[in-house]
């Protein structure tokens, strides 16, 4: 298996209560399948998300990722595992506001060794005309798609998506869910979507549900649905 | 309520306020602490030496002088005085007697001594823990020490005045009544003629004097060493305290501008929400406006009372070394005023500034903070894309934002020219121990007759000498005749290579001081007899003792028109067994290395203040822009973490422009404290009769540079660790709440 995650538990102390994010979760990954984890806020995607990104640390559990428990990393380790193996998208697109485009998505291009060309990936995501704008003078839509080519530029065998279209219109989400099957299919890469948008599970090959940090429902779906038939 | 806020974000963000903090801290605590300190070394020596009749020239003759046919004549006071020098192991006391006219001691502490009694010099009874009410036993006489006294024509209280620093552990001047004195006193005492008034024609009273009772010297008040020294480092103590604080001041001043300024921006949204709540221009001004008010008050409240406080021991500790006697103690109060208002001088029309030019703007915009947009498409900075990411990223953050970068340069050679100021000094002050007493003045003992003499009759080396004024200046030159073949004066060029003593030879400090070289002719007016001389300099030696000049004994004498083989005084590798009537003055070389090497001491102290004034300046300038820096990229910074950068790549891109800076300041602070020694060397030490070789050498520059970049790599590290604490997990937070 690519990814396992073994007896998972985080919780966070929040002035005088203690909030269980993640109880004792278990889920395995394939690798270049497309995962949806759907949940209510407070179900424990995002802290899901941030464990397996390396930017969090579990109080308890295993994440194996392709054969190494990334749970015994020290901070050096974990941000080679970021800058190897992940690309992250995130809801409020994260782009650097001083840098261009082009400086964006060549921001992670620098991290990787076998990265795609650029203008390729920005090629794509339908942004390379405007590669030498900033952030600032973008949609939110087109900041998005700057995003998934910076996430996807160096090449990352996991792609995390923390509700990508969350900030997104109707048309704008479906041109970002239509770009992450593609690079789902092109590149191979397994991405993992976390969101409440029932509608994109049927996009994806298994649906994960979480409900209070803990996992509700595992399923498969074996004719998952194109981008452009998914509708809200 | 929205009046905590400031505080509240002062309290949060402490990293860079406290930084700003400490400047204006430090700023007004210089400022207060340099202004007592000059306030009452100005006012009590001015008092002091109006009041006690402080001498306006002394000389010695050959023959006593008829005192009260003078006076009438010049209408100026005129008093005889003796000079008695008392050694005990390795100390020295020199002894005066009581003067009623001229020069008055005044009694600092106890009382002025009655027959069997003395006084002595503060700093000595100190150094040697001498109480009032002590004996002491002066060859065999048992005196008791009724007080503490200070003379006015002995402020700068050195043995010699060729020495750098006084010594008070080994040597000090006490007063005795002349019948006391007496009884020490051999057939010829050391004599000589104190005069208070002004003469207009100085040259007719010399030729009197001289042509009635012989004129061996002639010192005037301007020229005594052991007054003037003390008016010199009043004098360039006063702008250089104000220059250092002044400087200090500045620099924080602009550091709150640019903070003040990032951290209104940074708070556009709840700037532009307060406003949208129906809050007027007035109010929140009236809020924001408390950030600089705070920092000015947390600072300059605890600068200027940690300066009132520690201002006594200061002045104690500087007058020790100049000797002024501090009978009153004054507190400047419109200095303390300046210490306490300035800073806010600068500071809060800097802070309204700030505020008022995010207010300018529309509501909207303001919530949006769209400020930013025009600001970073001007600098869209196409000519960087030949760079790679990480360059291109650590060259815009430079290119972005020139004031931070310009306050880092000025700073920096501000810190490099204080730093070298001190390193320098201190190589100097070595450099004149081991070069010239040890490579150049190759005599051990040094003599000075009170009469020519042709006929050697010693196993020592003779010299000749004659004392000059420059013409046109009163700045005092004295021309050696030495041997050919010296064995005891071994003068050398710049590269080390000896001088062939032909034509007339002059120190490296001279050359300094009146811009002169090989070929120049120096005009020379007699000190005593007012004859004039136009003399070629024919070399320069690497010698930063004394506004001297050499010449060979013949032609010395030759030209100055002594008798063939004439000379003063003597040479010698050994103790020379010389009646005292007969002397004017010897000096042991190993005492005056032994002073030197003394006064490198308090050099030291000095020193140690410089290397903290200038770390501690060097160091907090880059730790607030670096932490400026951090906090407004802490978005950024998080996500190039998530993104996989390292904290040594995210510094190196963040920070790194830093580099550029700190060189830039340290080579700016070069030439600077070049400027800065010219200055000092040609206008503050241009009267004095020895220079340092102030120039930095590449050592000095080495290690300054060296201690200043340790300053550098530890606000770097720090800001490294700040850059390790960022947690993205906390930063997508924020951002999703």
């Amino acid at each position: 298996m690519f990814i396992e995650i073994k007896d998972l538990s985080k919780s966070y102390q929040v002035g005088l209560t203690k909030i269980d994010a993640l109880k004792k979760l278990s889920i395995d990954f394939e690798k270049g399948k497309m995962y949806v984890i759907l949940g209510p806020s407070g179900s424990g995607k995002t802290t899901l998300l941030n464990i397996l990104g390396g930017i969090d640390k579990p109080d308890e559990g295993k994440v194996i990722v392709d054969g190494e428990d990334i749970t015994n990393y020290n901070d050096r380790e974990l941000t080679n595992y970021r800058r190897r193996k992940l690309g992250f998208i995130f809801q409020f697109y994260n782009l650097v506001n001083s840098l261009t485009v082009l400086e964006n998505v060549l921001s992670t291009k620098y991290l990787s060794e076998n990265g795609l060309d650029p203008k390729e990936v920005l090629e794509v995501v339908g942004m390379w005309e405007h590669r030498d704008k900033f952030p600032f003078e973008l949609s939110g839509g087109e900041q998005q798609r700057v995003a998934i080519a910076r996430a996807v530029v160096k090449n990352p065998s996991i792609i995390l998506c923390d509700e990508p279209t969350g900030a997104l219109d109707f048309e704008n989400a479906k041109r970002v869910l239509k770009l992450l099957e593609d690079i789902n299919k092109r590149y191979g890469t397994t991405i993992i979507i976390a969101t409440h948008n029932t509608a994109i599970a049927k996009m994806s090959h298994k649906i994960i549900r979480l409900r209070s940090g803990e996992l509700v429902e595992y399923q498969d779906n074996p004719s998952p649905a194109l981008a452009e038939e998914v509708v809200w | 309520m929205l009046k905590k806020i400031p505080m509240r974000i002062i309290w949060r963000d402490k990293s860079h306020f406290l930084g700003i903090i400490f400047l204006v801290l430090f700023a007004s605590f210089g400022y207060a602490i340099f202004s007592i300190l000059i306030t009452n070394i100005d006012t009590n020596y001015k008092n002091f030496v109006e009041k006690y009749n402080q001498e306006n020239f002394h000389f010695t003759t050959f023959f006593p002088i008829d005192i009260s046919s003078l006076e009438k004549k010049y209408n100026v006071l005129i008093e005889e005085k003796f000079t008695w020098d008392f050694e005990y192991g390795d100390r020295l006391i020199r002894f005066f007697n009581l003067t009623e006219k001229v020069n008055k001691p005044l009694i600092l502490e106890g009382t002025l001594p009655k027959i069997g009694e003395i006084a002595v010099d503060p700093n000595f009874a100190k150094a040697n823990k001498l109480r009032i009410g002590d004996g002491i036993e002066i060859n065999g006489i048992k005196f008791r020490i009724s007080g503490y006294v200070a003379l006015p024509d002995y402020i700068y209280i050195t043995k010699n005045e060729t020495d750098l620093l006084p010594d008070p552990m080994h040597f000090g001047i006490g007063i005795m009544n002349f019948e006391d004195m007496r009884k020490f006193l051999e057939s010829v005492a050391y004599r000589y003629y104190m005069v208070r008034g002004t003469i207009s024609d100085l040259s007719s009273f010399k030729n009197e004097i001289n042509s009635k009772y012989r004129l061996i010297s002639f010192v005037e008040k301007d020229e005594n060493f052991r007054i003037i020294v003390t008016e010199m480092k009043m004098k360039s103590a006063k702008p250089m305290a104000f220059v250092i604080s002044g400087t200090i001041l500045v620099i924080s001043s602009i550091l709150l501008f640019i903070v003040l300024r990032r951290l209104i921006n940074s708070m556009h949204a709840e700037v532009g929400t307060l406003y949208a709540l129906g809050y007027n221009s007035r109010e929140i001004v009236g809020v924001y406006i408390l950030f600089p008010i705070y920092i000015w008050l947390m600072g300059v409240i605890p600068g200027s009372i940690i300066g009132y406080a520690l201002s006594g021991p200061f002045t104690d500790f500087y007058v020790s070394f100049i000797s002024v006697p501090i009978v009153e103690k004054f507190i400047p109060t419109k200095d303390l005023l300046i210490a306490f208002f300035v800073p806010a001088l600068f500071m809060i029309p800097s802070g309204y500034i700030a505020i008022k030019d995010l207010l300018k703007k529309r509501v909207v915009e303001i919530i949006r903070g769209e400020s930013e947009k025009g600001f970073k498409t001007r600098f869209r900075m196409e000519f960087l894309d030949r760079f790679s990411f990480k360059r291109r990223v650590m060259l815009k953050q430079g290119l972005l934002h020139p004031s931070r970068e310009l306050v880092l340069i000025i700073g920096v050679a501000f810190a490099t020219l204080i730093i070298l100021y001190g390193v320098v000094a201190k190589s100097a002050l070595s450099y004149l121990v081991e070069d010239t007493f040890q490579n150049t003045y190759k005599y051990n003992y040094m003599y000075l007759l009170n009469y020519y003499e042709k006929e050697n009759k010693y196993d020592a080396e003779p010299f000749n000498m004659l004392s000059f004024y420059l013409k046109g200046t009163k700045s005092k030159v004295v021309i050696y005749g030495i041997l050919k073949d010296s064995q005891m004066i071994l003068l050398k060029d710049g590269k080390g290579d000896k001088i062939n003593l032909e034509g007339l030879v002059i120190s490296q400090s001279l050359a300094d001081k009146f811009g002169l070289k090989v070929g120049d002719v120096l005009n020379l007016v007699n000190n005593i007899d007012g004859k004039e001389y136009s003399l070629k300099v024919t070399g320069i030696a690497d010698l930063y003792v004394g506004n001297n000049g050499y010449m060979s004994l013949e032609e010395f004498n030759e030209t100055f028109g002594f008798d063939k083989g004439s000379f003063i005084g003597l040479y010698s590798f050994h103790k020379l067994d010389i009646p005292k009537e007969d002397l004017v003055t010897y000096m042991s070389k190993e005492d005056a290395i032994k002073v030197f090497k003394d006064s490198a001491q308090s050099v030291d102290q000095m020193l140690q203040v410089m290397y903290l004034v200038s770390f501690f300046l060097a160091f907090t300038i880059i730790y607030v822009l670096a932490s400026l820096v951090i906090t407004e990229n802490r978005k950024p910074l998080a996500i190039f973490k998530i993104l996989g950068f390292r904290d040594g790549e995210l510094s190196s891109m963040f920070l790194g422009f830093n580099n550029f800076s700190f060189i830039v300041g340290f080579l700016l602070g070069i030439p600077l404290y070049n400027m800065l020694i010219s200055y000092i060397i040609k206008g503050v030490l241009k009267d004095v009769d020895f220079s340092f070789k102030l120039q930095a050498q590449f050592n000095d520059i080495l290690f300054s540079f060296t201690y200043l970049f340790v300053a550098f790599l530890f606000s770097r590290y720090l800001g490294r660790r700040r850059i390790n604490s960022i947690s993205p997990v906390v930063i997508l937070k924020e951002q999703s709440e």
